[in-house]
């Protein structure tokens, strides 16, 4: 059997709601390039804990509510 | 797409050309030559293939930053972060992984006494598939995600 994880989030989401806060923007505050940015937010980076906590502080959110680890089990 | 991956396929692009003409330019030379002078041949070979390889992804780089900066982008100011050096670690591992099979490859011919023709050959091969390696894990860094 074997274990699928991945990492989901709701940067997209809350850059919106933060007075649309642009990916550059995000960056610039949490020291990466947009570049990484964009690559958190389609899922194909996962962000080391450093860089999650620093988004989530950036939206005033706890790290649960900006990152959210699904756990799938294929047969 | 990436900047870095744009480098990574023009780097591999040229080092491909630079390796398919040296080689052949490098054949006709050597072919008659035996001992000393064979590898002398294909130390000189060596470097050329080598400084080749290095002044053309310096070349790929400086023009792909170039254009970036032309059109608003950071070119050689943007920052170096924890995804660059994420993916910079599997490519060098990967790099690594392939030389040394290589070398091993090259050092079997050589004890299976198919002479230093075919052991020089095989390590010209190593050099430029190890940096095809290395690039190429680069583009599924930066665009699938490793």
């Amino acid at each position: 059997m074997a274990k699928k994880t991945r990492i989901t989030n709701n940067i997209r989401t809350l850059r919106f709601l933060a007075n649309e806060m642009t990916q550059q923007q995000l960056a610039d505050l949490v020291g990466v390039t947009r570049q990484t940015i964009l690559a958190v937010e389609n899922g194909k980076y996962s962000p080391s804990l450093e860089l999650a906590f620093a988004i989530a502080r950036v939206f005033g959110k706890p790290l649960e509510e900006v990152f959210s680890y699904e756990d799938e089990q294929t047969k | 797409m990436h900047n870095r991956t744009k480098v990574a396929i023009l780097s591999a692009v040229s080092n491909l050309i630079w390796f398919v003409l040296t080689y052949i330019w490098n054949r006709s030379k050597v072919i008659d030559l035996e001992g000393e002078a064979l590898a002398q041949a294909w130390g000189i070979y060596f470097l050329i293939l080598i400084t080749g390889f290095l002044v053309l992804d310096v070349l790929s780089a400086t023009l792909v930053m170039t254009r970036e900066k032309r059109s608003g982008g950071q070119g050689f100011e943007e920052t170096t972060d924890e995804r660059d050096r994420h993916v910079e670690g599997y490519a060098m591992k990967a790099f690594g992984i392939v030389s040394f099979l290589c070398f091993l490859v090259s050092v079997l011919l050589l004890a299976l006494g198919l002479g230093l023709h075919a052991f020089f050959c095989a390590l010209a091969f190593m050099v430029w598939l190890s940096g095809l390696v290395m690039w190429i894990t680069y583009i599924i860094g930066y665009e699938r995600g490793l």
